[in-house]
C-alpha cells in the first residue's frame, strides 16, 4: 500500500538531509513502516575513503587537513546512499563531543569521527566503551592528564551528566569514585594518538560507586551505568534522539516508547530510531514544524540538491558564522536546536554562503538553462522542485513579485544566480 | 592535550571563531566574502523567547541598535596584544641595573624613556600615551598576572579571556558573561572588530557580534538587482505563512539581519587608516559615534611573540598602539569622548633576561593601562622585582589581572564583578569618578526599574536558629533589621528589589509584619497577618534600603520571623515579566497537573509549569513562574517548599499552614529541569492547588518598580465609594493612579481581607477577561488575611469578587511591571 508523499518527504529529510523528487517517489511506493526499513537498512553504507592530510598530524597545516576533512564528510553526507548514518555520525559527534579547538589533533578527531559512523546505529554499549578510550575523548576532557596522584574529573563528570545519565541522577561522590576509577587511562604522548593504560597511574584503593565499593575500573563503571541504570540511560538517549529528529521538549509518550524499545532491544539503536520512526507523534504536525534545519544539514542539502561539492561551494567559510563549525562543537554539551541557530548574525553567515553558492551555480551553463524561457510560476516552480520545498503564500509572493520586477528590469542574466539564491534563504529551506 | 610552545596565530584562533583562508584567497577577498562574522545577541534563549513572548514577524528589528545609554553608563574598548607584550621594555625600570644587565641590547636606553617617576618610564614611543599620562588620564598597573602562571599562548589567552578561575574547557569569557546578564537582545551592546568572537566576548547565553572593517554586507547593498533581492526577503515575513513558528521567526530575523547590514554598511563608506590596529580604533569611534548603544567594543592585534627580532617587532607594536590611541580620541566625538575607557591587556610578558637570539621567552607578569578621563591618573601595583633572576626567571605578579577586571566591571560596565569573575578582586581603585558623565558625578539615581533573577529558595532570616545574625525572637514593638544583599545569592550592587517569602512563626498574639527598606519610615501597610498561634507567610517584594538592609516591624506580641529570599530585581539584567490571565495548572483535588491525591508527608511532586498547552507560559526561555500556591484541607500544621526540580531542596518554606486551614501565598518559583518546580510537604498530607499568574522570561518586557505602598481600594472607608465585595465584584482602575504609569502590563499589590461574613475566597483577575476558576486569596469566616498578588492589568484595570458572602478588602500597590 502506498504511502503519504508528505510522510515519506518528511522521513527522508530527518532521518537524512534531503527529501528528492525521486527518492520519494521510490518510497511512497511502498507502505509506510516499509519505508522506514529501507531508511534503516544501512548495507549500502561506502566505503571510507579520507584524505590523505587528514591521516597523519601536521600541526603547520593542521587548518588544511581540517578542511579537507570537512569537505569530505559534507560530500559524504550528500552523495551517500545512506544518509542515516551520517546522520547519526552526526548526532553522536554532537553527543560524545571532541572539539578541534581542544584536541587539535586531526587524526584523532577522524579517528573518533569513524568510530561514530561504525556504530551509528549499531550497539549503544560498545559505542559508549570505545568512545570513552579514544584520545581525541582522552584529551578533550582531559582524562589523559587524570592519574592516581592528580585526579581529574572533567571526563567523569560529563560522563554521567551529559553523556548517560542526566543531571540529577548520580550524587558528588560517584564523580569522584568515577574519576578515580578512570585513572591510568591515557594516549601514548601527548601528540601521539594511540590509546595506553598504565596501571602505575591507576588508583587501585577502594572506590564506591553508587553504593557498591571496590577496585572499581573505567570500563566497569560504564558497564554499571549500562546495565544497573539502563532505564535511565534509554530514557536520556531517548529524549535527545527524539529532540534530534522530531522536535525538542517531547512529552513522555514517544520518549517512553523509545527508550522502552531501547532498553529491551539491549541498547541496540537502530532498534530505537525504528520505533522512533513509526510513531504517530513523529508524523503529527508538531513535528513535520519542529526543526530549524542546523548548519551542517542546511549545507548539505544544498550540495544534495544542487550536486556541487564542497570544495566549489565553501562551506568552512561560513559554518562558523552559522553557528555550527564541524568538529568544533562550542562546549562539550554539543549543538542545541532551533532557536540556537537563528539569531542576525547566524543569518548572515547563510546569506553569505546562499550568495556565493548562487553566483558558483549562475557558472555552470547548465544551471535552469532554461530559465528565462519560463514564465515566472513556471520558474518559481522549477526552482521549489529543484530545492525539495513547498512554498508557503508569503515566500511565493514574495518571489513572484521578485521575479516579475527582475524581469520588467531587462536584466535576464541576473535570473538564475539570485533565484538561487533566494531559494536557499527561504525559510523553507532553513526548515529540517 | 597540551603544549607549551604553541604557535601565537593557532593560539588566538584556537580561541576565536576560524577565519583562516584554506584556499589561497587572500585575507582582503576572505573578509569580503565573510562580511559579518559571527555572533549578533542571543544564542538561544532570547530567539526562543523572542518566538515565545509572541513576536509577529515584522515586529523584529526596527528597533535595534537604537539602545540609548544612562547617564553613567561608561563605553569599554578592550585591546589584546597577542603574543604576550614585553612589559619590561613597554614600562621600563630605568633605574635598575639588573633590567640593563640581563638585557642587554635589547634594553631601552634610560635617556630615551619617557620617564613617569624615578623608576619607570614609557617606551619612547609611546608619545601620545605620555601626554594622556600627563593629563592624568592613565592608570598604569604594574605587574600584572595571575598565580601558577601557565607559559602556553592558548592556556594564558584562555585564562585572561575567561577571567574567572574555572577549570575544564573555556566556554565563556568574562565580558560575555557581563552580556549574559541583560535580558534583552541588542546586538550592538558588545561589538568586536573583525570576523570572529574571540573567547572573552562569548556568553553562555550571549555572545558580542562580529563587525567586519570591509565594505560588502548583506543587507546592505544599494544596487537595484540586490534591493530587489532583500525586497523579496522582506516579504517572507510580509504574513504568517501557516508554517509554524519557527519559520515565522526565521523570515522576521532574516529580515532584522538586512537591517544590522545596513546600519554598519555606511561606517565603511570612508577609508579607514593603514595601521592595523588605528583602522579598528577608527571604526571603532564611528561605530560609537553612530550612537548604536554600544558598551563595549573589542580589538586584538600582533604579533608581539618576540623570540627574535624583538629590537624591530616591539617598538613597531609600541608605535602601532600609540597611533592608534591617537587616532581613537581623535575621530570621537566630545559627546562620547568622556564616556570611552582603553583596556590594554596581554596574555603574558616576557622573560627578564635575553635570550640568545635577539630576543625574549615567554613570561608571566607584563603591564596593563586603563586609559579614560575618569581614570586614576598614575601607577598602580608594585613593579615586579627583577632580583635575582636566573634565565629562565619569570617576574612575580603584584596585581591579579581580575582586580584590573574588577575596577572596570563596577566603573564602566555598572556590573557587580564578584559574579562575573567567579570571587571578590579588590584593592585597585582605577577609576576618580564614573565614566559616563562631563564632570562631577551627579548624587547617585535610584534606578527604579530592575530586571528579575531568580534564584533557588535561601533562608536569609532565621531568628529561631540566628540565621540572619539575630536569634531571639521579635518583641513588639520593635523594629529589627536584616540584610537581603550579598546573601542567598543576591549581589551586593545592582539590587532594586528582592523578592523575599516572609514566615511568622509561633506567634504569641494577633498581629502582622510591615517590611520595608532599612533607612526609610515606616509605611502604615502590612505585609503579613496572623492570628495567635498560628504560622503564617506571604510573599514581599521590596526596595532594599541603606546598607543593603530591610526593616522588619511587628505591632504586639512575639513572634519568629523567618524570610527566605527567592529572587532580585537589579539593573544587570536578568529575565522580564510575561504577565497571564491566571490559569490552574495544579489540582491535586482532580487530578490537575499531578496525581489526584492528597501530597503526603515528606513527598514531594514535580510539576510541570512551563510550555503546558493553554497556559500561555512559553516552554522554552523561561526562568520563573508566579504561582498562587493554595494549600486546601491540610491535615496537620506544616509548610511546603518550592523549588527548581532536580536541586537540592533547600531549608525554607514556600507556604506555611496550620490543620484544616485554606491558605494561599503566592511563590515566584525558579524553573528546574525540564521546565518543572517541585512541591514538597513536611507533615501530615494536603491537596495542593497552583494558579499561574506569570511568568519571568527573557522575552517578555515587563520590568519590576517598586513603589512605596499606596492604598486603591479600601472598602471599610465610605469615602473611597466601593463597598463590601461580593460575588457581584469590584473593578479597580490602577494604571494612571498611584504612580502606576499608563503602559503598565501588571501590578504588584497586597490584598488583605477582613471581616469576610463566611469562608470564601477572592479572586482577582485582568479587566475585560472571563473571571478564571482561580484563588488569590482564601479565608475563613471573620478572619483578616493578607497575600500579594501580581495581576496582569485589563485595560489598565483589574477585577475582583469575592465567591460567597461578602468581605471587606483592602489593596496596597506596591509595585508594577512595564
Amino acid at each position: 500500500m502506498p504511502s503519504n508523499p508528505d510522510d515519506i518527504a518528511h522521513l527522508l529529510r530527518r532521518s537524512g538531509f534531503a527529501a528528492p523528487a525521486d527518492q520519494v517517489a521510490l518510497l511512497a511506493a511502498l507502505d509506510y513502516p516499509a519505508a522506514v526499513e529501507r531508511v534503516l537498512d544501512t548495507s549500502a553504507n561506502p566505503a571510507e575513503r579520507l584524505p590523505a592530510n587528514t591521516l597523519t598530524w601536521t600541526p603547520s597545516n593542521a587548518y588544511q587537513s581540517y578542511v579537507s576533512l570537512v569537505h569530505w564528510w559534507l560530500d559524504r553526507c550528500a552523495t551517500t546512499p545512506t544518509p542515516l548514518v551520517e546522520k547519526m555520525t552526526l548526532f553522536w559527534h554532537g553527543h560524545f563531543t571532541s572539539s578541534y579547538s581542544k584536541v587539535f589533533h586531526i587524526p584523532a578527531l577522524v579517528a573518533q569521527h569513524r568510530l561514530y559512523r561504525s556504530l551509528a546505529v549499531g550497539d549503544f554499549s560498545t559505542l559508549a566503551q570505545r568512545m570513552a578510550i579514544e584520545p581525541a575523548m582522552l584529551w578533550y576532557l582531559d582524562n589523559a592528564d587524570n592519574t592516581a596522584a592528580s585526579p581529574n574529573q572533567n571526563f567523569a563528570r560529563e560522563l554521567m551528566e551529559l553523556f548517560l545519565l542526566g543531571v540529577g541522577n548520580y550524587s558528588e561522590d560517584d564523580v569522584v569514585s568515577a574519576a578515580r576509577a578512570w585513572t591510568g587511562y591515557g594516549t601514548q604522548a601527548w601528540n601521539v594518538a594511540t590509546f595506553v593504560y598504565r596501571p602505575t597511574r591507576h588508583d587501585t584503593g577502594a572506590k564506591t560507586f553508587f553504593g557498591t565499593t571496590r577496585n572499581w575500573n573505567g570500563p566497569e563503571v560504564i558497564d554499571h551505568l549500562l546495565t544497573a541504570k539502563r532505564s535511565l540511560v534509554a530514557s536520556f538517549i531517548a529524549r535527545k534522539l527524539w529532540a534530534f529528529f522530531a522536535y525538542p521538549n517531547p512529552g513522555p509518550a514517544p520518549v517512553d516508547a523509545v527508550a522502552r524499545a531501547f532498553a529491551d532491544s539491549n541498547l541496540d539503536i537502530r532498534a530505537a530510531l525504528r520505533t522512533l520512526f513509526n510513531r504517530p507523534e513523529f508524523l503529527s504536525a508538531e513535528a513535520k514544524r519542529g526543526l530549524v534545519r542546523s548548519p551542517i544539514e542546511y549545507v548539505v542539502a544544498t550540495l544534495r540538491h544542487t550536486g556541487m561539492r564542497a570544495a566549489e561551494v565553501h562551506p568552512e567559510w561560513w559554518l562558523e558564522a552559522m553557528g555550527q563549525a564541524p568538529f568544533d562543537p562550542p562546549n562539550v554539551s554539543g549543538w542545541r536546536p532551533n532557536g540556537y541557530w537563528i539569531n542576525t548574525s547566524a543569518l548572515t553567515g547563510r546569506s553569505q554562503f546562499a550568495s556565493y553558492t548562487g553566483w558558483r551555480l549562475s557558472l555552470q551553463d547548465s544551471w535552469w538553462s532554461d530559465l528565462n524561457t519560463r514564465t515566472v510560476d513556471e520558474a518559481i516552480d522549477l526552482g521549489e522542485r529543484t530545492f525539495g520545498l513547498v512554498l508557503s503564500p508569503p515566500s511565493r509572493a514574495a518571489l513572484v513579485n521578485w521575479l516579475t520586477r527582475q524581469r520588467s528590469s531587462k536584466e535576464r542574466w541576473a535570473e538564475r544566480r539570485h533565484l538561487s539564491t533566494l531559494l536557499l534563504v527561504t525559510p523553507e529551506m532553513n526548515m529540517a | 592535550m597540551k603544549t607549551n610552545h604553541d604557535d601565537v596565530t593557532d593560539a588566538v584562533r584556537r580561541l576565536s571563531t576560524p577565519d583562516d583562508d584554506p584556499a589561497g584567497m587572500n585575507r582582503r577577498r576572505f573578509l569580503q566574502a565573510m562580511a559579518f562574522g559571527a555572533g549578533a545577541g542571543a544564542v538561544l534563549s532570547a530567539a526562543d523567547a523572542m518566538l515565545l513572548g509572541g513576536l509577529l514577524p515584522g515586529e523584529i528589528g526596527e528597533s535595534w541598535g537604537a539602545s540609548t545609554l544612562g547617564p553613567d553608563d561608561g563605553i569599554l574598548i578592550t585591546v589584546f596584544a597577542f603574543g604576550g607584550n614585553d612589559g619590561l621594555n613597554t614600562l621600563v625600570p630605568y633605574n635598575d641595573a639588573d633590567y640593563y644587565r640581563y638585557r642587554g641590547r635589547l634594553a631601552v636606553p634610560a635617556d630615551q624613556v619617557l620617564a613617569l617617576d624615578g623608576a619607570v618610564g614609557l617606551h619612547p614611543n609611546l608619545r601620545y600615551l605620555k601626554g594622556l599620562y600627563d593629563e592624568g588620564k592613565v592608570a598604569v598597573v604594574q605587574g600584572v598576572g595571575y598565580p601558577s602562571p601557565d607559559l602556553s599562548h592558548f592556556n594564558s589567552m584562555a585564562t585572561w579571556m575567561r577571567g574567572h578561575s574555572g577549570t575544564g574547557p573555556p566556554t565563556d569569557g568574562w565580558i560575555g558573561r557581563w552580556l549574559d546578564g541583560f535580558s534583552d537582545d541588542d546586538p550592538f551592546r558588545a561589538v568586536t572588530i573583525g570576523s570572529s568572537v574571540p573567547l572573552h566576548l562569548q556568553g553562555v547565553r550571549r555572545r558580542a557580534t562580529g563587525i567586519p572593517d570591509v565594505k560588502g554586507i548583506f543587507g546592505a547593498g544599494t544596487d537595484p538587482q540586490e534591493v530587489r533581492m532583500f525586497d523579496a526577503v522582506r516579504e517572507f515575513s510580509a504574513s504568517s505563512s501557516g508554517y509554524g513558528v519557527w519559520h515565522d521567526l526565521w523570515a522576521a530575523t532574516a529580515r532584522a539581519q538586512l537591517q544590522i547590514g545596513a546600519t554598519v554598511e555606511p561606517l565603511l563608506e570612508s577609508p579607514l587608516p593603514d595601521g592595523p590596529l588605528s583602522s579598528k580604533m577608527v571604526l571603532a569611534a564611528r561605530l560609537i559615534n553612530a550612537g548604536l548603544g554600544i558598551r563595549v567594543v573589542d580589538m586584538g592585534w600582533g604579533d608581539f611573540d618576540s623570540h627574535s627580532g624583538q629590537p624591530s617587532m616591539h617598538p613597531a607594536r609600541m608605535s602601532e598602539f600609540d597611533d592608534a590611541l591617537a587616532a581613537l580620541f581623535t575621530n570621537l566625538d566630545e559627546t562620547w569622548r568622556s564616556r570611552v575607557t582603553v583596556l590594554f591587556v596581554s596574555e603574558f610578558g616576557r622573560t627578564a633576561w635575553a635570550n640568545g637570539s635577539d630576543g625574549t621567552d615567554h613570561g608571566a607578569a607584563s603591564v596593563s593601562f586603563v586609559i579614560s578621563s575618569k581614570a586614576a591618573g598614575g601607577l598602580h601595583g608594585q613593579h615586579p622585582s627583577l632580583a635575582g633572576k636566573n634565565r629562565w626567571g619569570n617576574l612575580d605578579h603584584t596585581v591579579d589581572f581580575r582586580s584590573v577586571y574588577a575596577s572596570v566591571l563596577s566603573s564602566v560596565l555598572g556590573a557587580d564583578p564578584a559574579p562575573i569573575l567567579g570571587g571578590s578582586f579588590q584593592g585597585l581603585s582605577l577609576f576618580d569618578s564614573v565614566p559616563g558623565v562631563v564632570g562631577p558625578s551627579p548624587a547617585q539615581i535610584p534606578a527604579v526599574a530592575g530586571d528579575f533573577v531568580a534564584l533557588s529558595p535561601e533562608r536569609i532570616l532565621d531568628t529561631r536558629s540566628g540565621v540572619g545574625g539575630r536569634s531571639t525572637p521579635v518583641e513588639a514593638p520593635q523594629q529589627i533589621d536584616f540584610s537581603v544583599t550579598g546573601v542567598g545569592g543576591v549581589p551586593t550592587s545592582g539590587v532594586t528589589a528582592v523578592a523575599l517569602n516572609l514566615t511568622a512563626a509561633n506567634p504569641t498574639a494577633g498581629s502582622y509584619f510591615t517590611l520595608w527598606p532599612a533607612g526609610e519610615p515606616r509605611p502604615l501597610a502590612s505585609n503579613l497577618n496572623w492570628r495567635q498561634g498560628a504560622a503564617a507567610a506571604n510573599l514581599v517584594v521590596t526596595r532594599v534600603g541603606a546598607g543593603g538592609r530591610v526593616s522588619l516591624w511587628t505591632e504586639s506580641g512575639r513572634v519568629d520571623a523567618i524570610a527566605d529570599v527567592v529572587g532580585y530585581f537589579g539593573t544587570s539584567g536578568g529575565s522580564r515579566f510575561l504577565p497571564l490571565s491566571p490559569v490552574r495548572l495544579l489540582d491535586t483535588r482532580s487530578g490537575v497537573g499531578a496525581p489526584a491525591a492528597p501530597l503526603g508527608q515528606g513527598e514531594t511532586i514535580p510539576v510541570t509549569v512551563v510550555g503546558v498547552p493553554g497556559s500561555g507560559v512559553p516552554a522554552t526561555g523561561v526562568d520563573a513562574v508566579a504561582i498562587n500556591v493554595t494549600v486546601d484541607q491540610p491535615t496537620k500544621w506544616s509548610y511546603l517548599t518550592v523549588w527548581p526540580t532536580d536541586e537540592t531542596r533547600p531549608d525554607a518554606s514556600s507556604v506555611t499552614f496550620d490543620a484544616g486551614q485554606t491558605v494561599p501565598n503566592l511563590v515566584i518559583a525558579k524553573v528546574g529541569s525540564l521546565g518543572r518546580i517541585s512541591l514538597y510537604n513536611q507533615f501530615g498530607s494536603a491537596n495542593v492547588i497552583g494558579d499561574v499568574v506569570g511568568c519571568f522570561t527573557s522575552a517578555a518586557s515587563g520590568r519590576h518598580v517598586a513603589v512605596a505602598p499606596t492604598r486603591v481600594l479600601d472598602t471599610r472607608d465610605p469615602s473611597r465609594g466601593v463597598g463590601r465585595i461580593d460575588s457581584t465584584g469590584a473593578a479597580l482602575r490602577i494604571a494612571g493612579v498611584a504612580g502606576v504609569p499608563d503602559g503598565a502590563v501588571a501590578v504588584v499589590m497586597n490584598v488583605t481581607v477582613t471581616d469576610p461574613d463566611t469562608g470564601s475566597y477572592l479572586t482577582v483577575w485582568p479587566t475585560g477577561e472571563a473571571m478564571p476558576t482561580v484563588s488569590s486569596l482564601n479565608y475563613l469566616a471573620r478572619s483578616t488575611v493578607a497575600n500579594l498578588v501580581i495581576v496582569k492589568l485589563g485595560n489598565g484595570s483589574v477585577n475582583l469578587a469575592n465567591a460567597r458572602g461578602s468581605t471587606h478588602a483592602i489593596a496596597d500597590v506596591v509595585g508594577y511591571f512595564v
